[in-house]
């Protein structure tokens, strides 16, 4: 490393004490859940301080510590010293929505487990880490995408004629993506004096150990700690994880702020607390703000959301009762105007908008309508589900090779449709119904890409399907506290002899 | 139907879903415990990981690019960061690789086709005010131009030549 440990630890420490301060003062406390504050502090922080360097970009203030730094260390203070947006009790929920089966507390060895569980993954993230960051960020898109913005971001000093040209020197994929990962990869430039190929990563595998606390926090929320432990590990397995460990890459980035967003939904929706709501949208900002697969989700989450309304008439109060809380929704749509404005001004475009191809998304589509290009996307879908191993080393030998578990998502899915109208009208329907929208729309993606699909799906469908996987987990985890309540309630009915006595609960 | 005849299918449902719960778990473990026992791509145990946290940037810079860090070594001890780096078209997709990566590492150095660096006789100086070089990934090869340039490193796998400053 460049970098001492003095500074490594004002590196990691800013970001997550500013998103301590933000996350508090939009009404969320470390009382919500311990273990997911840390992740939520570190990804509101993670999204400040790249607002904040955006903003130092636009006015093309110079890029050094001082001024980065003392930008952040005022943020800091603001955000712990503002007054709290929910000084006011928040008025209890008094609107019964759709049953939810609590999770039980567990035995004493199932809470025991979820703990090793959640030691285990961190302990894994970090190794994984230390093996990734025995070699330095020089190839693929962690160095051709996002470490190769940041480079030319730094170079520039601004959003400018001359960021153009770096970005054609540096020979960018795809200059116009959405700037997050390259905005922390240039925080560490801050600490390392200059551009590096080294610390940028840490910033992308914090992000993966906030996912994974996360996950846990939501995983145990909605289901025993036994089981909630078995699905952390397996979500810990994953190709996507390990891959979002191993390089500076945006996916564990979305992947996280799409998760984020569910679990604050599922949360708003259980408690009607508005600063869940409010959160949502701060998680929906981070993953646009992250990935072009961001606006995805957020129309996915967007049309879960309208489902659940339709059916389930307690939703529709819910949201009524938001009031004045809707003012923070165009968050996410004004950092995706924030973003589209940085490329106008840089002169990049998307590829899908016809930036480097003559044909965008939209006049690709009608002509690509044929059942052998969905034969070809449900295919890759299929192969990406059900594939539990990696090929033997795949020519990429800096990262560990695990199992790959997007077999998680295949059982969600799966085990979501075997009751479809329970699924509808019960409390996984939003969750539900956002994975499944996800995926449709990634498909409407590759049914229009300007590339040869593919090609397309070769390169890209187990990393963007992997995105889904943290979401599609929690999907996993509803459904089988539902079925494992059934179970026991059945089990209770049957061995009383009853049948007309009390129903499984659930819609 | 009586419950416990309800209870059956939800029962297999279960007792099915956890059977693959438990097979990947055990397919993870395996796969984590091999990576584990037979060390990282370096042959480093955890311990040794551990006692490389401090490893200078060089250290891990060479463990990348391996054979391609001679390279490094040379562009940046021979050319100029204003300098631009003509490439003959030779070279095979490792070669492809170590000039996409040397384009980052040793920015604002600039890689181009060999007609920049070295212009037909009717054009004028190359790139502005740029420094020429040609780098070549066989040794002995030949390349139009060759006789206004001189060899500045030659090993088994490159050679590096600087355009002669008349020659610009």
């Amino acid at each position: 490393m460049t970098i001492g440990i003095f500074a490594l630890l004002i590196m990691l420490g800013a970001p997550l004490m500013l998103g301590a301060g933000i996350v508090r003062a939009i009404g969320v406390s470390s009382r919500d859940g311990r273990l997911a504050f840390i992740g939520w502090a570190w990804m509101a922080g993670s999204l400040a301080l790249a607002l904040l360097i955006d903003i130092a970009l636009w006015l093309e203030l110079p890029l050094r510590a001082t001024v980065i730094g003392s930008a952040v260390a005022a943020a800091i203070v603001a955000s712990w010293w503002f007054p709290r947006l929910t000084r006011r009790r928040e008025r209890q929920a008094t609107i019964a929505t759709a049953a939810i089966a609590p999770p039980p507390d567990g035995s004493r060895f199932g809470r025991a487990a979820f703990a090793v569980a959640v030691v285990f993954v961190l302990f894994l993230t970090f190794d994984r880490s230390l093996i990734a960051n025995a070699s330095v960020v020089f190839f693929g898109d962690e160095m051709w995408i996002w470490n190769g913005k940041a480079q030319a971001l730094f170079t520039a000093g601004g959003f400018n004629a001359a960021l153009a040209r770096a970005a054609a020197e540096l020979r960018l994929s795809h200059p116009d993506y959405p700037p997050l990962v390259s905005h922390s990869a240039l925080w560490t430039y801050l600490f390392t004096g200059g551009v590096n190929f080294v610390e940028v990563r840490l910033t992308a595998q914090c992000t993966v150990a906030a996912l994974l606390l996360i996950a846990g926090a939501a995983l145990r929320r909605r289901v025993a700690p036994g089981v909630a432990a078995v699905l952390l590990f397996l979500l810990a397995t994953t190709h996507t994880l390990s891959l979002a460990t191993s390089r500076c890459s945006g996916d564990g980035y979305v992947a996280l702020g799409f998760l984020a967003a569910l679990d604050a939904w599922l949360r708003f929706e259980e408690t009607g607390a508005r600063r869940w709501w409010r959160w949502l949208c701060v998680s929906l900002a981070f993953a646009v703000f992250s990935k072009n697969e961001g606006d995805l989700y957020l129309l996915a989450l967007a049309g879960g959301i309208a489902v659940a309304a339709l059916f389930q008439p307690p939703i529709r109060v819910r949201l009524k009762e938001l009031r004045g809380a809707w003012v923070v929704a165009p968050l996410p749509l004004l950092l995706i105007g924030v973003q589209w404005l940085a490329n106008a001004r840089s002169g990049f475009a998307n590829d899908f908008a016809g930036g480097k191809h003559d044909d965008s998304l939209w006049k690709m589509l009608p002509g690509r309508l044929q059942s052998s290009v969905f034969t070809k996307i449900l295919g890759a879908y299929w192969t990406t589900m059900t594939t539990t191993t990696l090929p033997p080393n795949d020519g990429r030998p800096w990262f560990t090779q695990p199992s790959d578990q997007n077999l998680l998502m295949l059982l969600a899915l799966v085990l979501a449709l075997l009751a479809p109208r329970r699924t509808l009208r019960g409390p996984r329907c939003v969750v539900a119904a956002a994975v499944i929208f996800s995926l449709a729309g990634m498909a409407v993606i590759y049914v229009g890409t300007p590339h040869d699909v593919d090609w397309h799906l070769f390169f890209s469908v187990d990393r963007v399907l992997g995105q889904i996987v943290p979401a599609a987990t929690l999907l996993l985890a509803q459904t089988l506290n539902e079925r494992l309540h059934d179970h026991r309630a059945l089990r209770l009915q049957a061995f009383h002899g009853d049948d007309s006595g009390t129903q499984p609960s659930g819609p | 139907m009586t419950p416990r005849a309800r209870t059956w299918p939800n029962r297999w449902v279960l007792i099915a879903t956890f059977a693959l719960l438990a097979w990947r778990i055990a397919g993870s473990a395996a796969e984590l415990g091999r990576t584990w026992t037979r060390g990282d791509v370096f042959g480093r145990s955890f311990q040794e990981r551990i006692a490389a946290i401090d490893e200078p940037f060089d250290a891990r810079l060479r463990h990348s690019l391996r054979l391609g860090s001679r390279v490094y070594d040379a562009i940046l001890e021979h050319v100029p960061a204003n300098g631009i780096v003509g490439l003959t078209q030779r070279g095979g997709e490792a070669e492809f690789k170590l000039v996409r990566a040397l384009v980052s590492l040793t920015y604002p150095r600039r890689y181009a086709s060999l007609e920049e660096v070295l212009p037909g006789k009717a054009r004028s100086a190359p790139a502005g005010d740029r420094h020429g070089f040609v780098l070549t990934f066989a040794p002995n090869e030949e390349f139009p131009g060759q006789e206004r340039c001189e060899r500045l490193t030659i090993t088994p796998r490159f050679s590096l030549w600087r355009v002669k400053p008349e020659a610009q």
